[in-house]
């Protein structure tokens, strides 16, 4: 099953029995308006030990449990003489581990040996000689057993025994490691994050090794009750960062974290920017080199999407492939996209500007087929422009929801719609369709998506100011946003940094990507304190000595 | 409370672009782009200005599958003629009798007709550079007879005859005569302006070709500053445009020695140096030198120019030939007491003592009298791909 399906059906149990009709009976419920303390509905029951009686500790977790048709419970004999029980929730501990590992020990192999008769059943010897599972912890409390079966965990009761052991199986399915669809690259590996935290946190550790990659653990969500791991290289992140961002992460309280996107509108800088102060990615080598430049990512249970910050501007002009590709043709992709970006961005505002107040600025030929065009067009060239645009963009969001069967169909809808029929029925022009073309194809080459939406939002004001002010109206967006941009921080890091403030080492790599050998610093305005990256003078060169390099003298 | 207070400014603030209703916004359908001007003077010293204007709707075939509207007609484009006290009054004229506003940023030619440009062209120059719509770059040229004709003609070759005469401006001359440069030269210490003569044509191809009007280059218009003097054409007008540096593509095409037929040179490059110096007498001396390259282009003799010394006589001819040109078309223009080439020019800056001694009457005494040498050096480099002349049988070619 599908993980996020998975949590999704858990988090609306939750919510079930929080509005239930029977929300009064169970101590769940009357602790849950008790508040956020500890992001953990607790009552004075669970607080209380686990009893030595199997019999009082079933009844309490199966009070706790009423209604969750999915609570598991399996009684046994432990060594042919204790009664024991094993609580779980179907599909998130593995039956087959379970039972392999736990069950068959227990009820078959476990006994006496001739001379240890006494107190053979004692909690260390269970766990010690009967279990062979790798995990295996224990509980005191109801609040802490409750806590692991929702975690995923089985839970063992033993008469007699007033302890609770954890047994911790391979887990619930998940999703398998496999490409990440939105951002595929030519040449770079293949893997992408799951939804499962803990493979996550391992395929970054398979790319840095070392124990100086830290991660600290936050629980988040009252009823989610979401891991989320703060993950930093120590030597490279700045303190006061990691400091500041714990704050803000530990502050946090809501009922549940589905995906990071509720941590990153919670911790952001400036909320009401349209521009993203965090980076996402699913692709671990990008979060690897993340880290590696100094910064922190935060990776949350249950999505794939691992943010990054601080973040400047320019990373979000760059694609993780630059940086594995030949650096001549990065050259070529980097100038591309910055030219997409200025069309994505004002294009349409410019097309509008131009033939509504300043005709003088095109050849007298292109003048001639524009205004041939518009003859018989009824609307002014801004109710023109935001039609086709609107429609692109309706288009555009029909596309990423439909199914892929019926993807098709809008495709070909939207291709006569906006390329032809529209133009034949006089209701735009035709270099309006060219314009909008153009400007969809400039905003899908921008690598990350988040950026690409503040674009294609900033896009319409642009075009409201060039319609009532021409040109004019254009600069005074362009130093609106630009005075923004300088004005906004992702975590203390100004957005624009290298540009603004200027610093002469970073500015080649914000326009073109240096070859390796030449990017010796990683960014100052990220890591202060350990700036070299690599050894200096590593351009390779044929060694002068023999005359050739690794020839076969 | 705040928040109240806060919202009713930025909506006042968001009224102001969305009421006060874009003022100078004018969609491009609702603009008449004049292409081509023509202005002539009138029998009671009036100026008659016709405007040309391309119809969008017939120039492109952009949009028009579907809809209505557009314009309408037989031709691409429109005239319209009147008249006023200056240039701009009879512009105004103009627009009272039409749905779109002229608009003037796209008026890439401008002629004058014969007896304004006798009369004075000063006042369309000060309107084309006193108003931002007008471009420095529109090209200048002088019809013969009246102007408003030419922007009848049918130039089949182009869609409007502005087009035609865009194009024919920009091949008149290395440096074609724009509003820039003619004001530069009107501004300009001992120079004149010089712009290219247009004329009406009619071509017939044959017997049973049905005749049409065409629009040719016909000389240069010789001016005394703001008033013309003279109109040169054939080897004159050709002569002052070698002095000047300005011949575009030039052919030399001469006798062969023997009388037996004629070559052409094509000219590949040319440099022409002009130079003012002090005699120690005190007298000042032009001097005007070009260097040519050319080649081979046409070989009607039966003279072979290969490995023989037919090609140094063939150099000397070229050059003489050039030299002749010049000669006549210098001569012209010190007849007119003219001076495009900018003689004068020089002797205002590398002479400037000597200069306001002789600047008093300069064009009647000072200018008319100075001595030009004149000198052409013709090297040809290369007789194109046949080596002999190709009709000619071989007992009969000399070396």
């Amino acid at each position: 099953m599908d993980g996020r399906v998975l949590i999704r059906k858990r988090k609306r149990r939750s919510a079930e029995q929080e509005h239930g009709p029977d929300r009064r009976e169970t101590g769940f419920e009357t602790s849950a308006s008790a508040g956020v303390q500890g992001g953990q509905p607790t009552s004075s029951t669970w607080q209380s030990p686990v009893s030595d009686h199997l019999d009082e500790n079933l009844t309490i977790m199966l009070k706790a449990f009423s209604e969750c048709a999915d609570l598991q419970v399996r009684p046994l004999r432990v060594g042919h003489a204790r009664d024991a029980c094993i609580l779980y929730l179907t599909g998130m501990v593995s039956a087959t581990d379970l039972s392999e590992e736990a069950l068959r020990p227990l009820m078959y192999d476990f006994a006496p040996v001739d001379g240890h008769v006494n107190n053979w059943l004692a909690s260390d010897r269970i766990r010690n000689e009967g279990i062979v599972l790798a995990q295996v912890g224990r509980a005191d409390t109801f609040c802490q057993v409750i806590d692991e079966i929702v975690g995923g965990r089985a839970v063992l009761f033993v008469d007699g025994l007033p302890q609770a052991f954890l047994l911790s199986t391979s887990g619930q399915e998940r999703r398998g490691i496999s490409e990440p669809e939105t951002e595929s690259v030519v040449r770079g590996p293949r893997e992408g994050f799951t939804e499962d935290l803990e493979a996550n946190m391992a395929l970054l550790r398979h790319k840095i090794r070392t124990p100086q990659l830290k991660a600290s653990s936050f629980t988040l969500g009252q009823y989610t009750k979401t891991q989320v791991l703060l993950v930093y290289i120590e030597d490279l992140a700045d303190p006061k960062v990691i400091t500041e961002a714990k704050r803000r992460i530990g502050s946090i309280e809501i009922d549940g974290v589905l995906e990071s996107g509720y941590i990153e509108e919670l911790i952001e800088d400036q909320p009401m920017s349209p521009f993203p102060q965090f980076q996402y990615s699913e692709r671990p080598d990008t979060i690897a080199a993340q880290l590696l430049e100094g910064r922190f990512a935060i990776l949350t249970e249950g999505t794939p999407f691992v943010l990054v910050a601080p973040v400047t501007w320019w990373q979000f002009v760059q694609a993780s492939e630059d940086y594995y590709e030949r650096f001549f043709l990065v050259y070529l992709v980097r100038v591309l996209r910055y030219i997409s970006l200025f069309l994505a961005l004002f294009l349409p505002a410019m097309y509008i500007a131009v033939t509504t107040y300043h005709q003088d600025m095109l050849p007298t030929s292109l003048v001639m087929s524009v205004a041939a065009a518009r003859e018989s067009i009824p609307f002014p060239a801004i109710i023109e422009a935001l039609i086709m645009e609107l429609t692109f963009e309706a288009l555009r969001e029909a596309g990423i929801r439909l199914p892929k069967a019926v993807g098709q169909a809008v495709s070909i809808l939207g291709a006569l719609v906006i390329g032809q029929a529209a133009v034949e029925a006089g209701i735009v022009s035709a270099p309006m369709v060219i314009i909008v073309a153009i400007t969809g194809i400039a905003s899908f080459t921008l690598p990350r998506y988040n950026a690409a939406i503040a674009i294609r939002l900033l896009r319409f004001p642009m075009m409201l100011l060039a319609a009532v002010l021409g040109m004019f109206g254009i600069v005074i967006g362009v130093m609106w946003i630009t005075i923004h941009l300088c004005k906004l921080r992702s975590f203390g890091v100004p957005y624009l940094s290298g540009l603004a403030p200027y610093k002469r080492k970073e500015v080649k790599d914000l326009f073109f990507r240096p070859p390796w050998w030449k990017m010796v610093f990683r960014p100052s305005s990220v890591a202060h304190h350990n700036r070299k990256r690599m050894g200096e003078r590593q351009m390779p060169t044929p060694d002068k000595a023999s005359g050739s390099r690794g020839g076969a003298r | 409370m705040k928040v109240r207070v806060l919202t009713t400014i930025i909506s006042a603030l968001l009224l102001v672009p969305l009421t006060n209703g874009c003022w100078d916004r004018r969609e491009i359908n609702d603009i008449a782009f004049v292409t081509a001007t023509a202005a002539d003077l009138t029998q009671d010293k009036k100026y008659r200005v016709t405007v040309q204007i391309p119809l969008p709707g017939k120039i492109s075939d952009v949009g028009q599958k579907g809809g209505g509207g557009g314009s309408s007609g037989n031709k691409a484009y429109f005239l319209d003629s009147a008249t006023g006290d200056t240039f701009r009054a009879a512009n105004m004229q103009q627009q009272n009798a039409m749905s779109r506003q002229l608009y003037f940023s796209h008026m890439r030619v401008f002629l004058f007709g014969e007896d304004l440009a006798k009369q004075n062209i000063e006042s369309p120059i000060d309107v084309m550079s006193r108003i931002p719509q007008n471009r420095m770059t529109t090209y200048l040229l002088v019809s013969s007879g009246p102007a408003a004709d030419l922007l009848n003609a049918e130039a089949t070759m182009e869609k409007t005859p502005a087009e035609f005469l865009r194009e024919l401006a920009n091949e008149s001359m290395t440096h074609p005569r724009t509003v820039k440069r003619v004001t530069e030269a009107l501004l300009a210490e001992g120079q004149d302006p010089i712009m290219p003569v247009v004329s009406w044509t009619m071509t017939k191809p044959g017997e049973a070709g049905e005749e049409q009007s065409n629009v040719k280059l016909a000389g240069v218009a010789i001016f005394q500053k703001q008033k013309m003097v003279a109109m040169l054409s054939g080897r004159a007008a050709d002569g002052v445009l070698w002095a000047m540096g300005e011949y575009r593509r030039p052919m030399i095409t001469i006798r062969a020695t023997n009388g037996s037929g004629f070559v052409s040179v094509m000219v590949t490059g040319y440099h022409v140096r002009t130079t003012v110096k002090s005699m120690p007498d005190g007298r000042m001396v032009c001097e005007i030198k070009a260097r040519v390259t050319g080649e081979l282009s046409e070989n009607t003799s039966n003279l072979t120019y290969e490995r023989s010394q037919n090609l140094p006589s063939l150099e000397r001819q070229a050059s003489q030939a050039v030299i002749d040109d010049m000669r006549l078309g210098v001569a012209q223009l010190q007849r007119y007491h003219a001076d495009p080439i900018g003689i004068c020019n020089r002797v205002y800056r590398n002479y400037p003592r000597y200069w306001h001694r002789v600047r008093q009457n300069w064009r009647d005494d000072f200018y008319p009298n100075i001595p030009v040498h004149i000198d052409a050096q013709v090297e040809i480099r290369n007789s194109g791909n046949a080596t002999s002349p190709v009709g000619v049988p071989e007992e009969e070619l000399q070396s």
